[in-house]
């Protein structure tokens, strides 16, 4: 607890102070807190930096769902489809590819995605498509690049809900003579919820703070708030509106999760209390 | 030892003719190169000084008592007589923060432990303002011995005590620079940087795509916002992105009035913006992969595009380069030394022997701009004739008087929100 | 969950075994199964991709990254690397390695009997001794790379990030502990910092970070320590920060599902608490230690931005490294270093996962702690 009062609360505490204070480049701390104002909330929330808000947002929750419909059928499959002596091997390879630099996985993609690459003359030669393909530096490559980073991050969590949820169970409910969907919906669904909901934890909030994944495939289309807040640390060295929008980010993050964490409280009760840690959290803090 | 000047017009680059001058050209002759001594010169690649030649070479040295002359390839009667070459040894690590790939790694890896005595350090940033946040942050303690910033930030980094003043008695090369690229506007007296390489910017587009030339400023904008509409890149740079716009109405591009700046403002989000496709100070690359049809870009960058393009298969001929016109940039790094720099006489040692005319080019060629040494097209004749594209590393007299460099003025945040507002407007 | 949680793997054979036992459920091929099978491949092959790419591309011949220029060549690599010291380096650790391997073979064909625990643990300490060996004869790890840089930042994340995730693992496993186990006022508090930290966006913690080490109570962490670079204290402290939180939810997670009774039982039998903690609560937490330990290793290792504020000259990464080249080119060797890293990475807990199972800890314990749920 010292720890993180010492190394994480006031060091950030400074910062959020900050974000009352006005630029003043002359200084080694470019900030003057003479006259504090919440004049950089207002400029935050101008059309200039909502837009790229909206979009990280919305990169942000296609990403996750994305995730979530790629990354269930495998979870699902590893955990009941799969022979043991495989599924240990499988999972070795869903985490394996998570230990090269993230960096070098984003900038790998550029690869594919070239107009002059491989794969795009290929696809024109054989009238897939008629152009070269023209996803890098828009938001789209972005996207894909996202859901791919954090894949990983979604599938395991799904993977351990599910596998504890007991055979048994599921027998029985089929047979008492609920047909296999009957039997997804009513009882893997619900008791695989809690995974659902800490992989979204840890796909979602770090999508949302994504830097480099935007900077390697985003150009001028695919800016996200990460870069955006960077840029006014760095760039435009103006730490005071670089703060203020990182404390918005920050309320914007939970606000979300929170909504979300509402909507699965209104459709799963079902869910068991213990496993609600996490969710409950949300609500809790913002 | 049979001088001529047949041989020597011959070894000059073919690209580079324009630009050799007729006193470089009367210099190389008067000084009567061996042939010998040109080979050498020309073969001494990999090991700059190999000391053969040292005894006919005779004190080059300028001053500095405790200078060893490197001697090396400054043969007799060489043009490199006419430098100075103080190389002072020194000892212990040197760490330097610089751009990214910006020196030869020979030079930074064995060569500077073998001439120097020291062991370099290098870490990288990608802007100025990464620079500039890193400095602040560690207050005089990053323990960096060597940075690299570009000359308009220099005042700001001086006014926040980030640079240390220079001991001039242990830079005993800095007469090797030519005298336009000392004493510039944003530190007189060179008291704490000295030029490393100087560019400037210009365009590059593909011919195949956008018919007609792109000439000037103007035609940037016009091919911009209609034939390359959504597949142009521009520099990521706020100035940069002003700079078009003021030299295509034949404004000056450090202006600080009001009412030019909302005309640019409007005009930048309201009509340029939505055509942008990315902000890119190095496209080099990404042009190679097709990524664009229009680029804006500095000069090297632009010099190594042509080599990306031939790598991934492209046709380079397809592609032009020219220099931004009416007016342009002139961009400058320098070398400096941060304050609290734990070890600044080998930061001194390494600085001075950068500005060797030897180390000089060598590094050059590596990174394609300009160093500016004194009489440049000699030296490049002599050390690298085989060096190509010539045309975008030196420029002509008159396009380097088109030239202009960046002030920092009272307009500086009024340019960063125009450039936000860019920003936001192409990615919308 | 107990039980499911200690060994959730076990409970799915038998499962499986009376799901398929049913005649009269099974009569034609598992179509779901099928279709779930193809669309796990295809998952694997997209999550494969980049990595195949990487690994082609630091063999290209042509001068960038990205840039495919038809012709393969390992010149990069021999930029990376100076094979006169890669090359005996790596002979000896393989040759130790084999040499140890037959060790148990030759036992058994001497004696005619077959030492179990012998030939489990051969292999690995064979390769042990064999790292130690190489380390100790040759400074290969100062020679082994002729890009000075790129070397120095490779072997910087490694510290780093072995640092960070054992200050990570330490802070958050007690964290984790006292988390789940005391509810006093400050529980609350707690749990809402440790998610702040989980939402904040790195640059702040970045910026926070970096000027709070210069204030002068916090100088030392940016001096040297015990031969580590100076700032590399400081990069154990930023970089650990997030993964300490990670490690947190994990271990708390873990416990949440077990209740106290142990301790307190091992407590009335008079264990003092620190002993019930040793024995106890330790092993309990173990896999939970692990899994976390290894999620933080990624993450701190490819931490970038706080990496960036925080490193001192000497001290930088190779995401730092690599970020910068992102401006101008990224160089085919980059690729081949992101290989090694990869290579050495993967090799590391392959490593230790043997060692681990041999010790009879099962792998999808491992994986299931993983993700904390």
């Amino acid at each position: 607890m010292i720890w993180y009062v010492l190394f994480f609360i006031v060091p950030i505490a400074f910062i959020v102070v900050y974000s009352f204070g006005a630029k003043d480049s002359s200084q080694r701390i470019p900030v003057d807190l003479s006259s504090p104002s919440f004049h950089n909330y207002g400029e935050a929330f101008s059309k200039t930096f909502f837009t790229t808000f909206t979009a990280t947002i919305k990169i942000a929750v296609v990403a996750t769902v994305l995730t979530v419909v790629i990354g269930f059928p495998v979870a699902y499959f590893l955990a009941f489809k799969v022979q043991e002596k495989w599924r240990a091997v499988l999972l070795a390879l869903i985490i394996v590819p998570s230990f090269t630099s993230f960096l070098i996985r984003t900038l790998a993609w550029r690869i594919p995605l070239a107009p002059n690459g491989t794969l795009s003359t290929w696809l024109q030669d054989w009238g897939v498509i008629s152009g070269p393909i023209s996803v890098l530096e828009t938001r789209t490559a972005v996207q894909i690049a996202i859901v791919y980073n954090y894949l990983g991050f979604m599938i395991l969590p799904l993977f351990v809900a599910l596998d504890r949820i007991e055979g048994v169970l599921r027998e029985a409910s089929k047979d008492l003579g609920a047909g296999r969907i009957a039997t997804f919906m009513r009882v893997t669904l619900p008791l695989g919820g809690p995974g659902i909901a800490a992989g979204v934890l840890l796909t979602f909030i770090p999508m949302c703070g994504d830097y480099v994944t935007a900077t390697v495939l985003g150009g001028a289309k695919g800016n996200m708030i990460g870069a955006l807040i960077d840029s006014q640390f760095k760039g435009a060295q103006n730490w005071p509106l670089g703060s203020a929008i990182a404390v918005l980010m920050i309320g914007a993050v939970l606000a979300v999760l929170a909504v979300g964490a509402l909507v699965v409280f209104g459709t799963q009760a079902v869910l068991r209390r213990r496993r609600r840690v996490d969710i409950g959290l949300v609500g809790v803090s913002s | 030892m049979s001088a001529k000047q047949e041989p020597v017009r011959i070894l000059a680059p073919h690209s580079f003719r324009d630009v050799l001058s007729r006193r470089a050209l009367l210099q190389i002759g008067a000084g009567s190169v061996g042939l010998t001594a040109l080979l050498a010169a020309c073969g001494s690649d990999s090991k700059s000084s190999s000391g053969s030649t040292a005894e006919t070479a005779g004190s080059t040295a300028t001053s500095g008592s405790t200078a060893s002359s490197t001697g090396g390839s400054a043969a007799a009667g060489s043009i490199l007589g006419d430098y100075s070459t103080v190389v002072n040894k020194s000892s212990g690590t040197l760490a330097m923060y610089t751009w990214g790939d910006y020196n030869d790694p020979s030079i930074v890896g064995d060569l500077a432990d073998n001439e120097l005595g020291i062991t370099m350090k290098v870490d990288y940033y990608a802007s100025n303002e990464d620079l500039i946040t890193k400095l602040s942050t560690a207050n005089g303690n990053s323990g960096f011995d060597v940075v690299v910033p570009t000359g308009p930030y220099i005042p700001q980094m001086i006014a926040k005590g980030l640079l240390q003043k220079f001991d001039k008695s242990k830079l005993a090369n800095i007469v090797n620079v030519d005298t336009p690229y000392l004493g510039q506007d944003w530190d007189p007296t060179n008291e704490y940087s000295v030029c490393k390489d100087w560019g400037s910017t210009g365009w590059m587009w593909d011919t195949t795509k956008i018919k007609g030339d792109i000439a000037s400023w103007k035609d940037f904008i016009t091919a911009a916002t209609g034939e390359a509409s959504g597949n142009v890149s521009v520099l990521d740079t706020a100035v940069n992105l002003l700079g078009m716009y003021c030299w295509a109405n034949g404004l000056d591009w450090n202006t600080e009035d009001s009412a030019e700046l909302d005309a640019a403002e409007k005009f930048l989000v309201d009509e340029f913006a939505a055509n942008i496709k990315a902000f890119d100070s190095y496209p080099s690359t990404k042009i190679a992969e097709g990524a664009y049809t229009l680029s804006m870009a500095w000069n090297g960058d632009a010099r190594q595009a042509f080599s990306r393009i031939a790598d991934a298969g492209g046709n380079p001929d397809d592609w032009k380069w020219a220099l931004g016109s009416p007016d342009t940039e002139l961009w400058m790094d320098n070398y400096c030394i941060p304050a609290g720099a734990p070890n600044p006489d080998a930061a001194h040692a390494w600085i001075n022997w950068l500005l060797t005319p030897q180390i000089s080019v060598k590094d050059l060629q590596y990174h394609g701009y300009n160093s500016g040494m004194k009489n440049m097209p000699a030296l490049i004749a002599e050390l690298a004739p085989d060096l190509t594209l010539g045309d975008m590393i030196f420029f002509s007299d008159e396009q380097v008087k088109s030239m202009h460099t960046q002030k920092i003025t009272s307009a500086q945040d009024r340019i960063a929100d125009i450039y936000n507002k860019v920003k936001a407007k192409a990615g919308g | 969950m107990t039980a499911a949680a200690i060994t959730p793997g076990s409970t799915m054979a038998p499962a499986e075994a009376t799901h398929t036992a049913g005649p009269n459920r099974r009569k034609k091929p598992d179509v779901l199964r099928i279709v779930l099978a193809v669309w796990c491949g295809l998952v694997m092959v997209f999550l494969f991709i980049p990595i195949g790419l990487v690994i082609l591309h630091s063999f290209n011949r042509g001068g960038s990254f990205s840039i495919w220029s038809g012709h393969t060549s390992t010149k990069w690599w021999g930029t990376l690397f100076d094979s006169d010291t890669v090359l005996p380096a790596l002979l000896t650790l393989v040759g130790i390695t084999v040499v140890a391997c037959l060790v148990p073979l030759l036992v058994r064909v001497t004696t005619g009997f077959r030492h179990k625990v012998l030939s489990q643990w051969a292999g690995p300490l064979g390769f042990l001794v064999g790292v130690i060996v190489v380390g100790m004869t040759s400074d290969w790890f100062r020679n082994v790379f002729r890009e000075k840089g790129i070397g120095d930042a490779m072997r910087n994340s490694f510290i780093a990030a072995i640092g960070a995730t054992l200050v990570a693992v330490v802070l958050g496993g007690l964290a984790g502990v006292a988390l789940a186990r005391n509810t006093g006022w400050w529980n609350k508090p707690f749990m809402i910092v440790v998610f702040l930290i989980l939402v904040t966006p790195e640059i702040m913690d970045a910026i926070a970070l970096a000027g709070w080490f210069q204030r002068v109570p916090f100088r030392l962490f940016t001096k040297e320590f015990l031969g580590f670079a100076p700032g590399m204290l400081s990069l154990w402290v930023g970089e650990s920060l997030y993964a300490s939180a990670v490690v947190t939810l994990i271990v708390r997670a873990r416990l949440a599902g077990i209740d106290a009774s142990l301790e307190e039982a091992a407590g009335d039998l008079g264990a003092p608490p620190g002993r019930a903690f040793r024995q106890i609560t330790l092993p309990l937490i173990s896999s939970a230690l692990v899994a976390g330990g290894l999620l933080s290793f990624t993450i701190c290792l490819d931490n970038t931005i706080i990496a960036q504020l925080v490193s001192n000259a000497g001290s930088s990464t190779f995401p730092v490294f690599l970020i910068s080249q992102l401006r101008s080119t990224v160089k085919p060797f980059v690729g081949a270093a992101a290989v090694v890293l990869f290579a050495v990475t993967v090799g590391a807990l392959a490593f230790v996962a043997v060692v681990l199972k041999r010790s009879g800890d099962s792998s999808s314990q491992i994986a299931a702690t993983l993700a904390g749920g």
